[in-house]
């Protein structure tokens, strides 16, 4: 299942849950995509509480007339963990917690899986912290990881902290997967030691959750990324190896080359040397990730840390796949190779057209860039070790684009 | 979508069907329509019966009072 199937999944789990019916039954809503089913169960969610509004503010008034205690007791006994659900929605907020305090833990669970947040924010930031974490811990023992995640953005950072003092770190990443708004994962994030973090990232290994941990890393800023990146690439190379076998068994090298360049210089060197990221066919879906999507920015900074012979591999890689790009796309992509500095790397690039029979493509290649980017590689190409810029030339002469390659031509005759 | 299940979906929603419920064919629309409908008339069923039960769990004296207020 992919990650847009697998959220799609998850709020067709709230839809059923909030129609009373087994997501089964709802399973053709599975084929939309799960922003539109978030809208499609927020109107819903109104209109089940609109249709029976009325009703739902005369209960609310008329539990203000008793004791709280026995308001707790009818709203148990008579009402239950559903109906109480959406009664919360209004009643007022001291009330609410006034009566949550009364009630077992157990109870509060049930009703928490029912419950709106958006309706109850206040209830859920002013409730005691000690009593949210008792509610998530069976919770998330329930493996209700989807309820959960519609919590946490409403939570305090106090609430946060004790329940994850009281959730395993396998949950957290299945919680993390399906929260609602990315703000939230970020505050999260924040609040968890560094112990945690790297309880977490070997759970990802250890319960097979690293596409819940990519996804996780692809939702939050860059710098926070990084810091994960450079939290697994202190553990062993089991754990790197499985967000490697992940990225590539998932296709989500995406997600993990923007972290690579998030990463600071020691973990990115770290991930560079992993050999099971040398493998070729590894390596021929992260080019083939960075120049088709858009992680080409990422990629060039990992390079110069491959070891030689992969990172003739990935030059010729690039090449067979710019074959094939508009050329656009190609200035594009050769604009940024510039801007970010590709003069220690143009001899592996030439070397590579050579050892792989790829003069042709390489070529082809230079003639797209055009006179404005010709202008700007003609001084890295007359750097060029003579012997390179001898073979270039000749291919470029016998393939009759010497004088297509203006100023390159002559760089490469000098 | 057909304009009799549109004019069920917006009823069921309290507003009109958004665009890409179009991307489900009419029988999935009808089932749509009815699990909401479904849901809502089990919701006031419930609201009915708790509402009647909670009268058991009152003093005698409070009883009247309260229903009126439950009930209107």
């Amino acid at each position: 299942m992919s990650r847009l199937q697998l959220k799609s999944h998850a709020e067709v789990i709230k839809i059923g849950r909030l129609l009373g019916e087994p997501p089964e039954r709802l399973g053709y809503l599975e084929r939309l995509r799960p922003d539109d089913l978030r809208v499609l169960r927020e109107l819903a969610t109104d209109a089940q509480y609109r249709s029976d509004s009325a009703r739902f503010q005369r209960i609310a008034f008329a539990s203000r007339l008793l004791p709280v205690t026995l308001t707790a007791l009818i709203a148990q006994k008579a009402f239950g963990p559903l109906l109480c659900a959406r009664i919360a929605g209004v009643l007022e907020t001291d009330h609410a917690i006034a009566l949550a305090d009364r009630m077992p833990t157990g109870f509060l669970t049930d009703l928490a899986t029912q419950l709106d947040p958006r309706r109850c924010s206040d209830i859920i930031a002013g409730m005691p912290a000690e009593q949210i974490a008792a509610v998530a811990e069976v919770l998330a023992g329930r493996g209700e990881h989807v309820a959960m995640g519609r919590f946490v953005g409403h939570m305090t950072d106090e609430a946060i902290e004790q329940s994850l003092a009281v959730i395993d770190e396998p949950s957290l990443l299945r919680i993390s997967y399906v929260l609602e708004g990315d703000e939230g994962l970020e505050r999260v994030i924040g609040l968890m030691s560094s112990e945690q973090l790297r309880g977490a990232i070997r759970a990802a290994t250890e319960h097979d959750l690293w596409p819940e941990a990519l996804d996780l890393l692809g939702r939050v800023s860059e710098e926070l990324a990084g810091k994960l990146g450079d939290l697994a690439a202190e553990e062993d190379d089991r754990v790197l190896c499985g967000m490697v076998k992940t990225a590539q068994g998932d296709d989500l090298w995406d997600a993990v080359l923007p972290v690579t360049r998030a990463m600071a210089e020691a973990g990115r060197r770290r991930f560079a040397e992993l050999q099971s990221i040398h493998e070729p066919e590894v390596l021929r879906a992260i080019v083939r990730s960075a120049v088709l999507g858009e992680s080409w920015r990422d990629l060039l900074p990992l390079v110069p840390l491959l070891p030689r012979e992969a990172q003739l591999r990935v030059w010729s890689e690039v090449l067979a796949v710019a074959d094939a790009l508009p050329v656009q796309r190609l200035r594009g992509l050769a604009a940024e190779a510039i801007e970010l500095g590709v003069e220690d790397m143009l001899p592996d690039v030439v070397g590579a057209a050579g050892a792989a029979g790829l003069w042709t493509p390489a070529l082809r290649l230079l003639v797209a860039l055009g006179p404005d980017l010709h202008r700007r590689l003609a001084p890295l190409v007359a750097d060029l070790p003579a012997g390179q810029r001898a073979e270039a030339h000749a291919h470029a002469r016998e393939l009759g684009l010497l004088g297509d390659i203006g100023v390159l031509g002559e760089a490469l005759a000098t | 979508m057909n304009e009799s299940i549109r004019s069920t979906l917006r009823e069921e929603l309290g507003a009109a069907p958004p665009f890409f419920l179009d991307d489900l064919d009419d029988a999935e629309l009808a089932d749509l329509a009815r699990a909401l409908s479904e849901a809502r008339s089990r919701q006031a069923d419930a609201l009915e019966q708790a509402i009647a039960k909670s009268m058991w769990f009152l003093p005698w004296g409070l009883r009247g009072a309260v229903r009126k207020v439950l009930l209107g």
